[in-house]
């Protein structure tokens, strides 16, 4: 592949999902900062291995599985980002401040809080993320029938969370409650 | 959707802005950088580790990946030395080690060479500037470019006018003392020890002639862009202001968001002025 292509190719994938990826680490961690630099370097990473990046719909999946490990792998030292990144930071923090966050759902939200990060994460990739079972699989890389059990544990034990802590479970609805009591 | 996933859908955190003008500006940058060395192809699906530590075998790519900070290596770790078919094929993994580990590393190798990583622009991120035998340049005669150390490039079609380099070689037994320079995304706020020139490609006044253009001109250009100048006339220091009717003669950008012009009251003479730039 020319330079050319590769930077075409690049381009696509960067037009088509940047919004995706900005959101998935702008939902996954507290610092403005630490988003923009996870979202550029996951960027960065997909440049440089341009190679490996699978062929349509796909490409969203491994870009979400490389942010993942970006943010699982911490922040980097402040002195280190670029002034680009850096304004991106700010940009995402103006964003914050006129956005409004609220109190929606407040039970949900402490619920879901409770929950171990795996429980949280493989929730959020169903939820925030829109992603079938078989797609998780690929963002975590684990197997098909993995990510579907996860998955369904995670459900359970987040409306068990929910009846505790006595959100009203007629707004959730009935095959949560089901949920709740084993009945699934 | 199930019910608990429409749930948790409902408590999503806000997406953010989504494709902002930073964005477009974010990507230009990142392909901006050195195409590393092909790997070995994953399986389909594969996410590819990412090490805490990502050692990325490429000089001027880490160089310009500086800003990203993966470009961190342990102290133990400053250079990849590889044995090439009788050459040492070396890159840099981490571009904020102290000069004495670099030069440990090399000497381990019987290499008497220095390495100064410095900092400089993002278009400049990267360059490496080689002198083969330093004793020679030190008694004053010519060392000519072309020496026994050379630059290794990225394959493919390189589109930097500074070139992709991505290392260095260096013949087994090389026994000259030698200086590699090499340029690296200055951190904020940080002068640029290689400054490029101002109309330099990627830096603010690309293609456009100011040589000889006043001084409330150029300013105001610089100024449009973001960038604020100061100015140097011969002889003086560096001042926050100028005669705006006066001359610019040359100009570099001397860290992120600022450049130094050096000014006169006349035109500059012919000959003196800076080659014009590439690429316009």
């Amino acid at each position: 592949m020319t330079r050319h292509d590769r930077q075409q190719r690049f381009e696509v994938i960067y037009v088509a999902h940047y919004a995706d990826i900005l959101a998935y680490v702008r939902r996954r961690t507290d610092s403005h900062e630490d988003a923009a630099d996870a979202l550029a370097e996951t960027f960065t990473t997909a440049w440089r291995r341009l190679d490996d990046i699978p062929e349509g719909r796909d490409a969203r999946l491994w870009l979400f599985g490389v942010a993942r490990r970006v943010l699982a792998n911490g922040r980097r030292a402040e002195s280190r980002r670029s002034e680009l990144v850096e304004r991106l930071g700010h940009q995402l923090a103006v964003w914050a401040e006129h956005t409004e966050t609220g109190e929606r759902l407040a039970g949900v939200q402490e619920a879901f809080a409770r929950l171990s990060p795996d429980d949280r994460e493989i929730l959020a990739l169903a939820g925030w993320e829109g992603l079938s079972a078989d797609e998780i699989a690929t963002v975590l890389g684990c197997s098909r029938a993995n990510a579907r059990l996860r998955l369904h544990r995670a459900r359970k034990r987040l409306a068990r969370h929910l009846d505790t802590a006595g959100v009203d479970m007629s707004r959730v609805g009935l095959r949560a409650v089901a949920m709740t009591r084993g009945v699934m | 959707m199930h019910e608990i996933d429409r749930l948790v859908a409902g408590i999503a955190p806000d997406p953010g802005p989504g494709t902002t003008p930073i964005a477009r500006e974010l990507l230009e940058e990142i392909i901006s950088f050195p195409v590393p060395e092909r790997r070995p192809r994953r399986g389909r699906f594969a996410v590819p580790p990412l090490r805490r530590w990502a050692a990325v075998p490429a000089l001027a790519a880490l160089a310009a990946l500086l800003s990203f900070g993966v470009a961190q290596a342990p102290a133990s770790a400053a250079l990849d030395i590889e044995l090439v078919g009788g050459h040492y094929v070396i890159t840099v993994q981490d571009l904020l080690a102290e000069p004495e580990v670099y030069q440990r590393e090399l000497r381990a190798r019987g290499l008497d060479i220095t390495l100064d990583v410095v900092p400089t622009s993002a278009s400049l991120a990267g360059q490496i500037i080689v002198i083969s035998d330093m004793d020679r340049l030190r008694s004053g005669r010519m060392v000519p470019g072309e020496g026994p150390i050379t630059t290794i490039d990225a394959p493919g079609r390189c589109e930097r006018f500074i070139g992709c380099p991505i290392g260095v070689k260096v013949p087994v037994g090389f026994d000259k003392k030698a200086g590699i320079i090499l340029g690296r995304r200055a951190l904020p706020g940080e002068k640029y020890t290689m400054p490029p020139g101002i109309a330099q490609p990627g830096e603010p006044l690309h293609c456009v002639d100011y040589v000889n253009e006043s001084v409330a001109r150029v300013s105001a250009l610089l100024r449009e862009r973001g960038v604020t100048p100061s100015y140097v006339s011969f002889g003086g220091r560096a001042t926050p202001t100028a005669p705006g009717d006066w001359y610019v003669h040359d100009g570099v950008m001397s860290a992120d968001g600022q450049a130094l012009l050096l000014v006169g009251p006349e035109r500059a003479e012919r000959g003196t002025q800076p080659a014009s730039p590439s690429g316009c």
